[in-house]
């Protein structure tokens, strides 16, 4: 989870830093529910790294 | 006869040529949502409901909701806001639903954001245009 810190001139975020970052998506739901409580206004980016296609995975929904 | 232009919202193809773009809630939350013109209702899963700070024993109602594989029942709350790129949309109804972690996205974009404009999809440049 990044605190963006700059954005382009659509609101694309530029700069950010790191806040937390886990394994497991269920542990970045405190830091991330805690820094907005923190820091009213701020602005965070949650996202997977890592491999963005599970080997053989195919979305049908 | 000039044509719009819209707005270019680049994402990119995951999972065998599907669609995900960053979407931001409430002017405050980004995440990557898949864009799914099969999915009536936006959806969010149940992390996203929990940060963003959404009630969910208080929903507006419930709805069965059926997908290829399975019907199930869901809550559905409101979202101030839904951003994508410089389209912004308000009082946003979204279904909360847990989602495979392989999945890798937070939610689902859905007809009810995705019809308020005149949406193409440009796969081969990963982007979604809004009109």
């Amino acid at each position: 989870m990044v605190e963006e810190t700059g954005w382009d001139e659509q609101g694309n975020p530029t700069n950010g830093v790191v806040v937390a970052h886990a394994f497991d998506r269920e542990t970045i739901v405190e830091p991330t529910s805690r820094l907005h409580m923190q820091k009213p206004g701020v602005k965070t980016f949650v996202f997977y790294d890592g491999p963005k296609v599970p080997e053989g995975l195919v979305v049908v929904l | 006869m000039s044509q719009r232009r819209g707005d270019r919202v680049q994402g990119r193809r995951a999972y065998g040529g599907v669609l995900v773009i960053p979407c931001q809630l409430n002017d405050a939350y980004r995440y990557w949502f898949l864009v799914d013109t099969g999915t009536a209702l936006t959806m969010l899963s149940r992390q996203v409901a929990e940060e963003i700070g959404l009630d969910l024993t208080r929903p507006m109602r419930h709805e069965r909701i059926a997908s290829v594989h399975k019907v199930t029942r869901a809550p559905v709350l409101r979202l101030n806001s839904l951003r994508v790129g410089s389209q912004r949309a308000t009082d946003i109804e979204v279904l909360v639903l847990s989602l495979p972690p392989d999945l890798r996205v937070d939610g689902l974009l859905g007809v009810n954001f995705l019809g308020q404009f005149r949406p193409t999809f440009e796969f081969d440049q990963g982007t979604l245009v809004l009109r």
